[in-house]
């Protein structure tokens, strides 16, 4: 019992003699977790790798600050410990870490697409004044036609590498690390609008968008350039919903920038509505270019009442223009024109981009029907009489013919 | 004399079939203390260790009081042996508890200051627990203060 005692009071000693400063070991644990969360905030707000580098000393200071403590904090940081704590934050600071490395070739990535967009800018330019020069000079002599259509390919292609690279432009402009963020801190707006400004982003956006909406005003194109066109429109347009909040974030901050802005989504809009126009602008284009001229339409409804109506009139007019001239216009408008060029190549894109109904393009069909009835109706149905009526005869013949004849009553013996 | 012999070889192993399994040592000691909020209902919830009580009658018997646990923190301790201890702002006692069949029942009351500790923290010292109260510290056990010092 004396043993007891002895070592009891010992122990008590041992206790006073460190507890002189007592603290609470709960205090230390929240302050220590406290910190813990600090480091962590400091991580992820980080704009530079200073600021990393500033955190990585911070956990360092504070590893040798609680190394003493690890005991208790081994027991206290369930499910985690001492050790695993520091883990944990030396890999939020080596992702990080890694955020900027990416951010940094991004930024050398735009300054380098920059110079190619520059010298493609200017290209395109020269190829857009010579494809509009050619269009005029091809009504005139049909040997510039080819020409004109190389050079329509040519600018096709230039202006497509350029979108390319601007899209790839806007894409390394805002970091994958940034686009996760609901909101950017003050120093990562800075450094984006900087890197925007420093490379023309915006304006190279406008540029882009406007000669695409001039490409389609200046040529004309087919199905597959329009179906080539709309592809890329939407690429186009997810990459700018993606990236465009966030320019729109960052240029909020700066009057300057924010009409830009508002210019993009409307020149994205006029975009939208020049490749929906272009559809029935080429179509129209192809039926002029066969001599039928018919009324301005703009969607499947328009096109369908106008290629209707100028059936009707060609109907109601055969025995005004004469039967020649009828089947002349006849041929154009349904041979040449609807059979020969747009039902085979227009007809599918627009049935596909739900611009016409099938519908309505059997109602055109129908009526070609009816007009073809009336325009070669005539001789058909003199056709049809002489054929009956040459049946008619040689049935009549032959029923005559197989006739028995009556025998001659017998004679009375 | 021959049948005494008997009993006596019988009866050690009669008691060892009665005895109930023990699993020792065993030490039930928290690391550090929890400091658990009491709600508006009395109610004392402690996430980490799967804990909650009604801490009315507690400070229904410390300050007389039954609307005394309104907005009151419980600092709250379990020792080596599992003993609960439990105290808080201005309590003149640390309420030592074991428990029972879903209850905390009271094994010791012992009295610390007859004015009451103030910003009271329990530390894990083993085999006892240490209660600071300012620059006062306390060393106890179920059965009272172990030592005071000042």
């Amino acid at each position: 019992m004396k043993r007891i005692i002895i070592i009891n009071s010992l122990l008590l000693c041992l206790i006073f003699s460190y507890s002189l400063f007592a603290q609470s070991d709960y205090e230390i644990v929240q302050t220590f977790k406290s910190k813990v969360t600090a480091i962590n905030d400091s991580i992820r707000h980080a704009s530079s790798l200073a600021d990393l580098q500033e955190a990585q000393s911070s956990i360092d200071q504070l590893r040798n600050q609680y190394v003493d403590k690890k005991d208790l904090l081994d027991k206290s940081l369930y499910p985690l410990d001492f050790n695993k704590t520091f883990e944990n934050l030396q890999k939020a600071l080596d992702l990080r870490k890694g955020d900027f490395t990416q951010i940094d070739v991004l930024h050398t990535q735009v300054v380098g697409l920059k110079e190619q967009v520059d010298t493609l800018n200017k290209r395109n330019a020269d190829l857009m004044s010579r494809v509009q020069l050619l269009e005029v000079e091809s009504k005139k002599d049909k040997s510039r036609i080819i020409q004109l259509e190389r050079s329509v390919a040519d600018l096709k292609a230039s202006l497509q590498k350029r979108d390319e690279l601007v899209i790839s432009m806007i894409d390394s402009l805002i970091p994958p690390s940034y686009r996760q963020q609901s909101v950017l801190s003050s120093q990562e707006k800075e450094k984006v609008f900087s890197e925007a400004q420093k490379n023309n982003v915006v304006n190279n956006i406008k540029k882009s968008l406007q000669d695409n909406i001039k490409f389609l005003q200046v040529a004309n194109l087919s199905p597959d350039d329009l179906t080539e066109i709309k592809r890329q429109q939407d690429q186009f347009a997810k990459v700018w919903r993606s990236v465009g909040p966030h320019l729109v974030s960052v240029y909020s901050e700066n009057k300057a920038g924010t009409n830009d802005l508002k210019d993009i989504d409307t020149y994205f809009a006029s975009w939208k509505n020049a490749l929906y126009n272009e559809a029935w602008e080429s179509m129209r284009v192809t039926f002029a270019d066969h001599g039928i001229n018919l009324q301005n339409f703009t969607n499947g409804k328009e096109f369908t009442e106008s290629a209707v109506s100028f059936i009707n009139d060609e109907i109601k007019n055969i025995s005004i223009k004469g039967k020649e001239e009828a089947e002349n216009t006849y041929k154009n408008f349904a041979d040449s024109a609807w059979f020969g060029e747009v039902k085979p190549t227009w007809i599918p894109y627009l049935i596909d981009n739900k611009m016409i109904t099938e519908a309505q393009r059997d109602s055109v069909d129908n009526k070609i029907s009816e007009w073809k009835s009336e325009v070669y109706g005539g001789a058909f149905n003199w056709l049809y009489i002489l054929i009956a009526a040459l049946i008619i005869v040689v049935v009549i013949l032959l029923i005559i013919k197989r006739k028995p004849k009556t025998l001659p009553p017998p004679t009375q013996e | 004399m021959h049948n005494l012999k008997r009993l006596l070889i019988i009866v050690p192993f009669i008691l060892s079939g009665c005895s109930s399994l023990k699993l020792a040592p065993a030490d039930f000691s928290w690391p550090v203390e929890s400091v658990i909020h009491v709600d508006n209902k009395g109610m004392a919830v402690d996430d980490r260790y799967s804990l909650s009580f009604s801490a009315k009658p507690l400070f229904l018997e410390e300050t007389g009081d039954s609307l005394g646990f309104v907005n009151k923190d419980l600092r709250v301790i379990r020792d080596t042996l599992g003993y609960y201890y439990i105290t808080s702002n201005n309590f003149k006692n640390v309420y030592v508890f074991t428990m029972g069949e879903g209850s905390f029942n009271l094994d010791e009351k012992i009295q610390i200051s007859e004015n009451g500790v103030t910003n009271p923290v329990f530390n894990q010292r083993p085999p006892y627990i240490e209660l600071v109260d300012g620059d006062k510290q306390y060393y106890l056990s179920n059965n009272g203060i172990e030592n005071k010092e000042k």
